[in-house]
């Protein structure tokens, strides 16, 4: 395991709930559809554009929440995901949480992985691969 | 690899690197030189290079660390030669875990480093000619599953205008940010259905967006991604069909 996965924690009481934080609605759509074909234990992918409004969710307690960083093609003065992961953390530090970005500026990097315990996944062909590997680890499927 | 190649070598310990610079500029190879993880980072997003030589036990991000951050974040396939003072069976595992391809003992003894650059081989050529709709990696992700692709082209073409129209909105108002971020949402889109042609076209408008440059070559990508998406519509339309029979 590479410093930029950071250990998933098993759900006991799972929700079956999984939040998509990403503002491209093709690729957040159709990670949505994988997801459900993917992984049966997954009840509920609820998409969200802006991490604001994943916020006001948040209570519902999602088995993992993923993440993209740039959210603010439609919403110029949305927050960046790692503001929202920083007051995701705040809140529940335990949650499980993808970084699934084409940034790769290496301070969000270290400060997600590091600071935030989340893990990184870089948005290229290998991602739904990944997303899959991880939803399947919370799951213990 | 030629003797004009260019290496990186990665030490924190600065007369370590410039005792390995002399003996490269002995043999006609240029180097240069990052103290930190974080700079070697940098330095490889900024130019390329035939070889990185890289202290493990560096300050902040680790040789390991840097090593895995290059695989798998830059998904550079530079190689990587990772210096140490003690070779152990760890260190030994460690290394190529993290994707290195060499381990060199210092102090580095100068036929040692020759040896490893040897290894190296010229990068290969890249295939110009590819498929304008390459449905591999949608096939494979979705292993095979033709409903899910099926309705994975539905979802593209649904969100295709969309994408569209914040490019040219974007390009249409001479707005560098708009055009930035409109062209790195679309990439993602276009790449899911393998239209490769699409997304280099929409990576350079990206890159001159962010460089804030040439509106005329911006423009002139813009109308080439246009036609190219009639043409992807038309084409995926006629897919979507051979996936739903």
């Amino acid at each position: 395991m590479s410093f930029l996965t950071n250990l998933f924690k098993t759900k006991t009481q799972s929700t079956g709930i999984v939040f998509i934080v990403e503002d491209n609605k093709t690729y957040a759509e159709t990670l949505k559809t994988f997801l459900y074909a993917e992984v049966p234990a997954v009840k509920e992918v609820k998409v969200f554009p802006v991490g604001e409004t994943c916020l006001l969710e948040i209570h519902r307690n999602p088995d993992l929440i993923i993440m993209d960083y740039f959210l603010d093609s439609k919403y110029y003065d949305a927050e960046t995901g790692l503001e929202i992961i920083r007051q995701i953390r705040a809140e529940k530090p335990e949650l499980n949480i993808v970084l699934l970005s084409s940034q790769q500026e290496i301070d969000v990097v270290l400060q997600a992985t590091k600071e935030y315990k989340c893990t990184y996944l870089k948005k290229d062909r290998e991602a739904f691969d990944k997303v899959s590997e991880i939803t399947r680890e919370i799951y213990q499927e | 690899m030629t003797r004009k190649g260019k290496i990186l070598i990665v030490e924190d310990v600065v007369i370590s690197a410039k005792f390995i610079a002399a003996l490269l500029e002995k043999h006609g190879i240029t180097s240069d030189h990052a103290e930190t993880g974080k700079e070697a980072i940098e330095k490889l997003q900024e130019s390329a290079y035939d070889l990185v030589v890289m202290e493990l036990n560096l300050s902040g991000m680790n040789g390991y660390e840097t090593a895995v951050y290059i695989r798998e974040i830059l998904k550079n396939p530079v190689p990587i030669v990772a210096l140490t003072s003690a070779i152990s069976e760890d260190a030994d595992q460690k290394y190529i875990q993290a994707g290195m391809n060499g381990i060199l003992l210092k102090p580095v003894r100068e036929e040692a480093l020759l040896a490893e650059i040897s290894k190296l081989q010229p990068a290969g050529k890249t295939n110009d000619d590819e498929q304008f709709i390459d449905l591999s990696f949608l096939e494979k992700t979705m292993r095979g599953n033709k409903d899910i692709i099926a309705q994975t082209m539905t979802i593209f073409l649904k969100y295709l205008p969309e994408n569209l129209q914040d490019v040219v909105e974007g390009v249409e108002q001479e707005n560098f940010s708009m055009i930035r971020l409109a062209a790195h949402k679309m990439k993602s889109s276009v790449s899911i259905v393998g239209l490769n042609k699409i997304e280099k076209q929409l990576i350079e408008m990206e890159q001159l967006a962010l460089s804030e440059l040439e509106m005329k070559r911006i423009t002139e990508l813009k109308n080439s991604v246009i036609l190219l998406c009639d043409r992807a519509i038309a084409e995926i339309n006629e897919l979507k069909k051979q996936y739903e029979e």
